[in-house]
C-alpha cells in the first residue's frame, strides 16, 4: 500500500518538476530576450535598430555610445556620490524599519493602532512639493546631501512587511521564553530577531538600495552644489543634452553634423547598462539570504 | 567764461549730432559692475556659457561683467520651484529660462519682475523701443504686459519657411525619373519607389513617403499646403482676413485627406507614420543609407541624397503654398529684468548697444570675429563657410572653438542689420538659404499665422485650454481613422463636424479670436 | 463601584505594559520624528487645492476658491470616460499582475535545480531596472507595423499579411500596457514572497512527505498558507494605489489611434497644463485621487479583518 502511494507521489512529483522547469524556462526566454536586445542595441548602429534589423546580433558594431558616456567629465564623481548615498540610505532605512516593524509586532504594545494610523495617513495625504520644499528650507537642510535619503527613508509599506514577517516567523513561545529569562527588548531584537529575519532585512536593504540608486528628483530640487549630484542626474543631463542637440540640428538649423545626431540614439541603451549594471549585481549576493528554512532550523527544540 | 561757453556749445553740438536710436555711448557703465544672471541651457550646447570669450569682449567695451549661472534642462522643475516660492533672491537678469508664463506673471504681480514699459525702453533702449512700436508682432507680452524682450530674426530663410520638401535624388536617378511637379506625378514616383524596392540602393523596407502624423515637423500638413490650406502647428488654427478659423472642420481638407488615404492604401506611406516617436523618426531621416523617398524637414540632413523640391501642383487651379513660420520673436533668447537689479538703465543700454553696434551684434549672435565670421572686402559681415569652419575647428580644437561661440542675449536682426550683412550661405546649393531663395520664396504663404495670446482673463484661458484638449482628441482620432482607411470621409464628415460643435468648437474659436485680437496685428 | 475598581485595575495593567515596554516607544521614535518633520509639517500645504496659489502671496495669503479646481476636471465632458479608462486599466493590472509574482515565487521555491533557479531569479528581476521610456521605445520598435521584429516573424510563418495593427488599435492598448508592466515587475515583485517563503518550517515539508504528499500538494497546503499573511497585507496595501495610473507610461504609449482608451485622468490633466506649474490644480487632482484610494484601503482593510483576522491595524 505504502509503495503504491510512494510511486504515485514520485510520478506526480516528476510531472510537477518538469512542468515547473518548463514554465520557468519559457519565462526565462521571454523575459531575457528584451534584455538581450538592450545589450546588443547599445553597440549597434541606431538606424539599423529603428528599422528592425537588430534581432539576435548587433548590426553595425560601434562603441560610440559607451565612449560618450564614459568620457563625460562628472560621471565618476557622481558614481561615487550615488554609492555613498545608497549605503547611507540602506543603513538608515534598515535600522529604522526593523525597529519600527519589531515594535509594531509586539502584542502588548499599547498605542500600536495609533502609530499605524499615524503612518498610514502619510501614505495618502501630503502637502505637496511647495510646502515640503519650504519646510526643508526652514529646517536648514537645503543643499545638504543627507536630505537626499532622509526624505524617503521611511516607507510604511516596508515597515508593514517587516512586521508581518516577524509576526509569522517568530513564535510566541520563543518570546515568552526570552522574557521569562529577563531579556530586554533591545537584546531580543539584536540577538534573536535580527538573525532570524535576515531574509526580510535583505529585502528591505534591496528595496532601499535600488530606490536610492535610481532616484534623482530630490537631489535635483534640494542640492545646488554640482559636486554632490548623483549618477542619475548626470546621466539624464547627458541624454537630454544629446537629444536636444539633435533636435536643434534638424529643427532650427544648427551647423552640427550627422555624426553628432547619431550619438544620442546609440547612447540611450548604453546609458541603461552603465547606470544599472552595478546595482543589478547586488541581488545575486543577497540571494543567499533567501534560502529555504533559514529561520526555522535553528530554533526548533 | 569763454571756456565754459565753448564747452557748452560743444556739448550741445554733440547732442544734436547724435540722432536718436543710434550708437550707444561706450563704456555703458562708468564703474565696473557685475550683474548676476540665470540661464537655462535648453538645447544642451551652452553649458560653458559663463566662460565664453564674448563676455570678456562685453566687459572690455562696456564695463559690465555678466556672471551667469547655467541650469541644465533637467533642472527645470527646480527652477520653476524657485520661481513659485520666491523666497530666495532672484538674479539681476534672467535670460532663457523655460519657466511657465503664469509663474512669471505672478512674480511680476508680486513686484519681483520689472515691466519693460514703453517709457522705460524709450529712455534707455530707444532702438528696441522704436522697433517694437513699428513691429507689434515681435512684441512678446504675457497677459498684455511686456516683461521680457526676445530675439528677433527677420532672416526669411531661417524664419519664414517652415519645412523644406526633400526628395531622394539617388533613387530618382537610378530609376530614370524626373522630379515630380504635380500630385499625380508624385504618386507615380512613389509607386515606382515601392515597385523597385529591393533593387539597387532602394532597400526592401523603404518608405516612399514618410511623415509624422499630426506633428508640425516632417508633417502631413505639407500635403494640405499643396491644396493651398495653411496650417502652422497641430492646433489646426489659422487666420483668414483677421478671423480665426479651424482647419479641422474646413471642408477643403477632404481632398488632401483622400489623397493621403490613397497613398496609405497603396502602401506608399508606412503605418509607422502614426506610431513612431520623435527619436525614431529622427533616426530614420538621418540615416546615412537612404530609407526614405520623400519627406519634409527643416534642414536637409543629407544633401548628397536629398534635394529640395517645390510643392506639388494639385491641378485643381489652387496655387500650392509652403507652410510658414511667423516673423515674430524667436523663442530662443530672452532678456528679463528683476527687482533685485540696481542697474536697470545700464542693463537696457547693454541690449540696445548689442543691436546697434554691428560687430557687437554679430559677436553676440554668432560668435567671435575671426573665429565664426569676418568682414569681407566690402565691409559686410560674412559668416564663415563650412570649409573655413572646419579649418578653424582643427586649428583651435573643439573646446576653444565652442568657447568662442555666441552669447545668448537677444538682438534685433532686421533691415538695419541685413544692410550690413552678406549671406554667403545662400550661394551654397546644399543650404536651406539657397533652397529658400531659389525654390520656396514664391510659395511661402503670405498671410498671418495664428499665434496664441492671452484673453486677459486667466479663467477663460484655462477654459480655452480645456476645450482644446477635448477637441484635439476627437479631431486627431477621426482624421487618423480616415487616412488609415476606416470609414468614409464624405459620409461621416457632417457627423464629425456636428460632434466637434457639440464639444464646444464655437466657444473655443471665440476665445481664440479674443486672444488674437488683443495682439492688434491686423 | 465594581466598574470603578475594574477601570482602575485596567489602567494599572495598561501602565504596567507601557513601562515594561518603554524600549518599544524608543524604537518608534525615529519613524515618528521623520514622518513628523517631512510629512506632517508640510501637510498644511494640502489647502493649496482649495486656494488660487500665487507665488508672491504664499500659501496662507492666496485666495480661497473652494472646490473650483475640483470642478475644473469633474465638469469635463470626458470625465466619466477618463475615470472609466483609469479604473479599468488599474483593475486589469491588479487581476493579472498581482497573482503572477506569487506563482513565480512558489515555482522558484519548488524548483529542484538550484543553479537554474538562481539564473531565472536574476534574469526575471533585471527588467525592473529598465526605465519606462526605454520600455515603451522597445514596445514601439518590436510591434512596429511593418518593420517590427514581431511583424517580420509573423509574416515569415504566414500568420500575417500586411501591417501589424497592434500599436494602432485601441483594443490592444490595455493588453500592451498591462503585460509590459508585468514583464518588468514580475521578478521584482516576487522577491518579497520568496523571502517570506524562506521562513517556512522545513520540518512541515518533511512530515508531509512522510504522509505521502506530492510536491504540488505541499505547495498548496504548506507554502501558500504560510505566506498568506504577506499576500493579504500586500493586497490591502495595493488597494491604496487603485486610482493611481501614473501619467508617464500612458502618455508615452498614446498615439492618435488609441486615444479613446489610453486617455486616463493623469494624462488628460497633464495636457491641460498640469506641468506648467499650476500647483493648485495639480494638488486638487492628487487630493481627489488620494481620497478615493484612502477609502478603498479602509474598506478593504475592514473587510479583511472581518473575514480573515489579518489587517493593517
Amino acid at each position: 500500500m505504502a509503495n503504491h502511494t510512494k510511486i504515485r507521489r514520485i510520478r506526480s512529483d516528476l510531472i510537477f518538476d518538469i512542468t515547473v522547469n518548463a514554465i520557468l524556462a519559457l519565462l526565462l526566454l521571454i523575459v531575457a530576450y528584451p534584455l538581450w536586445f538592450v545589450i546588443i542595441a547599445s553597440v549597434s548602429d541606431p538606424t539599423a535598430v529603428s528599422f528592425g534589423k537588430v534581432i539576435v546580433w548587433p548590426v553595425g558594431f560601434s562603441l560610440e555610445g559607451y565612449k560618450e558616456v564614459v568620457n563625460y567629465p562628472s560621471i565618476w564623481r557622481s558614481y561615487l556620490n550615488t554609492i555613498i548615498y545608497t549605503l547611507c540610505d540602506v543603513g538608515l532605512t534598515t535600522v529604522v524599519t526593523v525597529m519600527a516593524g519589531y515594535a509594531l509586532s509586539r502584542r502588548d504594545f499599547v498605542g500600536k493602532k495609533l502609530f499605524v494610523i499615524y503612518m498610514t495617513i502619510t501614505m495618502f495625504f501630503s502637502g505637496g512639493l511647495i510646502p515640503t520644499y519650504l519646510t526643508v528650507r526652514s529646517l536648514g537642510l537645503m543643499d545638504k546631501w543627507p536630505i537626499v535619503f532622509l526624505l524617503g527613508c521611511v516607507s510604511v509599506r516596508n515597515i508593514v512587511i517587516v512586521r508581518t514577517f516577524i509576526q509569522s516567523n517568530i513564535p510566541e513561545s520563543l518570546v515568552e521564553a526570552a522574557f521569562l529569562d529577563g531579556c530586554s527588548h533591545t537584546k531580543f531584537l539584536l540577538w534573536v530577531v535580527v538573525p532570524l529575519s535576515l531574509p526580510v532585512i535583505s529585502v528591505i536593504a534591496l528595496f532601499s538600495a535600488v530606490g536610492q540608486w535610481n532616484s534623482w528628483f530630490n537631489a535635483m530640487i534640494y542640492l545646488r552644489d554640482e559636486n554632490m549630484m548623483p549618477l542619475q542626474i548626470v546621466l539624464r543631463n547627458l541624454l537630454v543634452n544629446q537629444t536636444a542637440m539633435m533636435r536643434d540640428v534638424l529643427e532650427t538649423g544648427g551647423n552640427n553634423d550627422l555624426a553628432q545626431a547619431q550619438k544620442a540614439l546609440s547612447m540611450k541603451y548604453a546609458l541603461i547598462i552603465v547606470a544599472t549594471l552595478p546595482i543589478m549585481c547586488v541581488y545575486p549576493f543577497l540571494q543567499r539570504f533567501f534560502v529555504k528554512g533559514m529561520t526555522m532550523g535553528s530554533i526548533k527544540g | 567764461m569763454k571756456r565754459t561757453v565753448c564747452l557748452l556749445l560743444a556739448l550741445i553740438l554733440t547732442l544734436l549730432l547724435l540722432p536718436a536710436g543710434a550708437e550707444v555711448a561706450l563704456p555703458i557703465s562708468k564703474e565696473p559692475i557685475t550683474l548676476s544672471v540665470w540661464f537655462m541651457d535648453i538645447n544642451g550646447d551652452c553649458s560653458d556659457l559663463n566662460s565664453r570669450a564674448i563676455w570678456d569682449y562685453v566687459e572690455e567695451k562696456t564695463n559690465i561683467r555678466l556672471d551667469i549661472t547655467v541650469f541644465s534642462v533637467t533642472q527645470q522643475e527646480a527652477l520653476n520651484l524657485r520661481m513659485s516660492t520666491l523666497d530666495e533672491a532672484l538674479p539681476d537678469i534672467i535670460m532663457r529660462h523655460g519657466i511657465p508664463e503664469n509663474l512669471i506673471y505672478d512674480a511680476y504681480e508680486g513686484g519681483f519682475i520689472i515691466e519693460l514699459t514703453d517709457e522705460l525702453l524709450k529712455e534707455n533702449a530707444p532702438f528696441w523701443a522704436a522697433f517694437l512700436e513699428e513691429h507689434p508682432e515681435s512684441d512678446y507680452r504675457i497677459n498684455g504686459k511686456r516683461l521680457e524682450v526676445l530675439e528677433i530674426n527677420y532672416d526669411a530663410s531661417v524664419g519664414n519657411l517652415r519645412d523644406q520638401l526633400l526628395m531622394n535624388k539617388v533613387w530618382l536617378d537610378e530609376l530614370g525619373l524626373k522630379v515630380p511637379t504635380t500630385t499625380t506625378e508624385l504618386k507615380n514616383v512613389l509607386q515606382a519607389f515601392k515597385d523597385h524596392a529591393g533593387e539597387g540602393s532602394i532597400p526592401a523596407e523603404a518608405f516612399p513617403y514618410y511623415y509624422q502624423w499630426d506633428q508640425h515637423i516632417t508633417s502631413p500638413f505639407d500635403v494640405l499646403a499643396f491644396w493651398g490650406i495653411p496650417t502652422r502647428r497641430n492646433h489646426w488654427l489659422a487666420v483668414e482676413d483677421g478671423k480665426v478659423i479651424y482647419q479641422g472642420v474646413n471642408p477643403a481638407i477632404k481632398e488632401p485627406l483622400k489623397y493621403l488615404r490613397e497613398l496609405y492604401e497603396l502602401g506608399l506611406t508606412p503605418a509607422e507614420s502614426f506610431t513612431d516617436d520623435r527619436q525614431t523618426s529622427i533616426a530614420r531621416t538621418t540615416s546615412e543609407t537612404p530609407y526614405i523617398g520623400f519627406f519634409g524637414n527643416y534642414n536637409n540632413p543629407n544633401p548628397s541624397i536629398y534635394i529640395p523640391v517645390a510643392p506639388m501642383d494639385t491641378e485643381t487651379g489652387v496655387k500650392p503654398i509652403m507652410r510658414k513660420q511667423e516673423f515674430s520673436y524667436t523663442t530662443s533668447r530672452y532678456f528679463m529684468l528683476t527687482s533685485s537689479n540696481k542697474y536697470i538703465a545700464e542693463s537696457l543700454r547693454l541690449i540696445d548697444w548689442l543691436s546697434t553696434d554691428i560687430e557687437a551684434l554679430t559677436n553676440m549672435a554668432y560668435g567671435m570675429r575671426g573665429v565664426r565670421w569676418d568682414y569681407d572686402e566690402n565691409g559686410l559681415v560674412q559668416p564663415y563657410t563650412n570649409e573655413q569652419t572646419e579649418a578653424k575647428k582643427a586649428e583651435l580644437g573643439e573646446e576653444e572653438y565652442i568657447r568662442q561661440g555666441a552669447g545668448e542675449l537677444p538682438t534685433i536682426k532686421a533691415d538695419y542689420y541685413f544692410s550690413h550683412y552678406h549671406d554667403v550661405l545662400a550661394d551654397d546649393p546644399n543650404s536651406r538659404q539657397w533652397a529658400y531663395q531659389n525654390i520656396y520664396k514664391n510659395y511661402v504663404w503670405e498671410g498671418y499665422n495664428y499665434v496664441e495670446a492671452s484673453t486677459g482673463d486667466p479663467d477663460l484661458d484655462q477654459r480655452r485650454k480645456d476645450l482644446a484638449t477635448e477637441l484635439t482628441n476627437l479631431r486627431t482620432t477621426t482624421l487618423a481613422g480616415w487616412v488609415t482607411g476606416k470609414g468614409d470621409i464624405d459620409a461621416e464628415w457632417d457627423a464629425y463636424v456636428e460632434q466637434m460643435n457639440k464639444l464646444g468648437l464655437q466657444e473655443y474659436l471665440e476665445l481664440c479670436q479674443r486672444g488674437y485680437d488683443t495682439l492688434g496685428w491686423n | 463601584m465594581i466598574k470603578n475598581s475594574e477601570y482602575r485595575r485596567h489602567t494599572a495593567k495598561m501602565l504596567r505594559k507601557i513601562t515594561r515596554n518603554w524600549e518599544l516607544y524608543l524604537f518608534m521614535l525615529p519613524v515618528v520624528l521623520l514622518l513628523f518633520l517631512f510629512h506632517y509639517m508640510p501637510i498644511y500645504g494640502v489647502q493649496i487645492a482649495f486656494r488660487e496659489y500665487k507665488s508672491f502671496r504664499g500659501i496662507w495669503g492666496s485666495q480661497w476658491v473652494g472646490l473650483k479646481h475640483f470642478q475644473r476636471f469633474t465638469n469635463l465632458n470626458m470625465f466619466p470616460k477618463l475615470m472609466r479608462n483609469t479604473i479599468l486599466l488599474s483593475v486589469y493590472q491588479l487581476l493579472a499582475g498581482f497573482p503572477l509574482p506569487i506563482l513565480l515565487a512558489l515555482a522558484l521555491n519548488a524548483c529542484a535545480a538550484p543553479r537554474f533557479k538562481r539564473i531565472v531569479q536574476t534574469v526575471t528581476y533585471a527588467p525592473h531596472f529598465i526605465s519606462m521610456v526605454v520600455i515603451v521605445g522597445m514596445l514601439n520598435l518590436f510591434f512596429a507595423p511593418s518593420t517590427g521584429i514581431i511583424a517580420i516573424l509573423l509574416r515569415k510563418i504566414n500568420l500575417l499579411n500586411g501591417n501589424l495593427t497592434t500599436l494602432m488599435s485601441a483594443s490592444s492598448f490595455r493588453h500592451l500596457y498591462v503585460w509590459s508592466g508585468i514583464w518588468s515587475g514580475l521578478g521584482w515583485n516576487s522577491i518579497v514572497y520568496l523571502s517570506a517563503l524562506s521562513g517556512v518550517d522545513p520540518y512541515l515539508h518533511e512530515a508531509a512527505i512522510v504522509d505521502g504528499a506530492t510536491k504540488l500538494q505541499r505547495c498548496r497546503h504548506i507554502d501558500l498558507p504560510c505566506i498568506a499573511p504577506t499576500i493579504v497585507i500586500l493586497l490591502i496595501l495595493r488597494m491604496g494605489n487603485m486610482v493611481d495610473i501614473g501619467f508617464q507610461k500612458a502618455y508615452l504609449m498614446q498615439n492618435s489611434m488609441n486615444l479613446d482608451v489610453s486617455e486616463v485622468l493623469s494624462t488628460y490633466v497633464y495636457k491641460q497644463g498640469l506641468q506648467n506649474a499650476q500647483y493648485s490644480y495639480s494638488t486638487a487632482v492628487n487630493l481627489f485621487n488620494s481620497v478615493i484610494n484612502f477609502f478603498l484601503l479602509i474598506s478593504v482593510n475592514a473587510f479583511s479583518r472581518k473575514v480573515s483576522e489579518m489587517s493593517l491595524w
